[in-house]
C-alpha cells in the first residue's frame, strides 16, 4: 500500500488495461452459449467488481492486522478507506449482477444462494461502517474496527466462493452449471478477462489511495 | 454427490450446447458486430473512460498540490 502511495506509474497501467478492455471486451468473439447469448462479455465487466472488492477488503484486512500489532493511525485510516472503496465495488457488483439476471434469469432478485451469500456479504461490511460511525473515542474505534474486519472478511471467503458451490446455483460457474468453468473460460476471454481483474482492482486501489491521502492531510489539520 | 450432479449436467448439458451450436444457431449480435454500428458504441464508452481518467488524475494532481502546501507550511 505504501508503495501505490508513493509510486504513479501503475496508474498508467491501469489506464491502459481498462482501454484494452472495453474494446476487446466488446469486440473479441465470444463462446457462444445458450441463454448467456452476448451478455456473456459482462465477465469482463460484472466480474472483475467482486474480485476487485476482495482485493481492496484484502488490502484492508492487511492494514487492520497491522494496526493491531502496531497500533499506528495511519495503518488504520488505510484500512476503512480501503474498505469504502471495496464497499462501493460489491454495490456496483450487485447491481450489475441483478440488471443481468432479469434478462438471463428472468428477475432481479431470484434468491440464488450466491445472490443471497453476497447480499449478507454487503451486509456484514456495512455494519462495519455502522460500528466505525457509533464509536467516538479514536482509538477505540480503530482497535474495536479492526478486529471486526478481520471476522468480516473470514466470514466472507465461505459466503461468495464455498456455500454457492455447495448447493444448485443459477449462477454461471456456480453448483455444477454451465459457465466459466474449464470448458467454457476459453482463451479468447482469458485474454481479456485477466487484464480486466488487474485494470479495475488498480483503479479501485487508485481511488483509495487518494482518499487516504486525502484523510491523512485532514488528520494533520485537525492536529 | 456434487461429483455426480455436476457429471451428469455435463451430460445433459453438454451435447445440448453441442446440438445447439450445430443445428439452431445460438442467437448473437452477428450483424450487429459487422454493420451495426457496434464502433460508436465503444466509441462512446471509451470517451468516457477518457473524461473519467482525466477527472481522476486531476483531483489526483490537487491532493498532491495540498499535500506539498500543507509540507511546506510544517516545514
Amino acid at each position: 500500500m505504501k508503495y501505490l502511495l508513493r509510486t504513479d506509474w501503475w496508474k498508467w497501467l491501469t489506464i491502459a488495461l481498462l482501454i484494452y478492455v472495453v474494446i476487446g471486451g466488446f469486440m473479441f468473439t465470444v463462446p457462444r452459449l445458450p441463454i448467456l447469448n452476448e451478455t456473456i462479455r459482462v465477465l469482463h465487466f460484472h466480474v472483475p467488481m467482486w474480485f476487485g472488492m476482495l482485493f481492496l477488503f484484502l488490502g484492508s484486512v492487511i492494514q487492520s492486522v497491522r494496526y493491531l500489532a502496531n497500533g499506528r493511525m495511519e495503518n488504520d485510516i488505510m484500512s476503512s478507506q480501503l474498505a469504502e472503496v471495496g464497499i462501493v465495488f460489491g454495490v456496483l457488483g450487485m447491481i450489475t449482477g441483478m440488471f443481468w439476471a432479469t434478462f438471463t434469469w428472468g428477475e432481479p432478485w431470484s434468491s440464488d444462494p450466491k445472490q443471497n451469500a453476497s447480499a449478507i456479504g454487503l451486509l456484514i461490511y456495512f455494519a462495519y461502517f455502522i460500528l466505525r460511525g457509533s464509536i467516538q473515542d479514536e482509538q477505540q474505534r480503530a482497535k474495536i474496527a479492526s478486529v471486526y474486519n478481520i471476522f468480516a472478511f473470514a466470514a466472507l471467503i465461505p459466503l461468495l466462493f464455498i456455500l454457492p458451490r455447495m448447493t444448485d446455483s443459477l449462477h454461471p460457474g456456480n453448483g455444477g452449471n454451465p459457465g466459466f468453468n474449464a470448458y467454457d473460460l476459453d482463451s479468447n476471454l482469458r485474454l481479456v478477462f485477466y487484464p480486466a481483474v488487474i485494470g479495475w482492482t488498480l483503479l479501485g486501489f487508485w481511488v483509495a489511495t487518494i482518499k487516504i491521502r486525502y484523510r491523512k492531510l485532514k488528520e494533520q489539520l485537525d492536529d | 454427490m456434487i461429483e455426480l450432479r455436476t457429471i451428469l449436467s455435463n451430460l445433459l448439458i453438454q451435447p445440448a450446447v453441442f446440438v445447439n451450436n450445430v443445428l439452431v444457431q445460438i442467437p448473437m449480435a452477428d450483424s450487429f458486430r459487422s454493420e451495426g454500428k457496434i464502433y460508436v458504441v465503444v466509441g462512446i464508452v471509451l470517451i468516457l473512460l477518457v473524461g473519467f481518467f482525466y477527472y481522476l488524475l486531476r483531483v489526483d494532481r490537487k491532493v498532491k498540490k495540498l499535500e506539498d502546501e500543507i509540507n511546506d507550511r510544517a516545514k
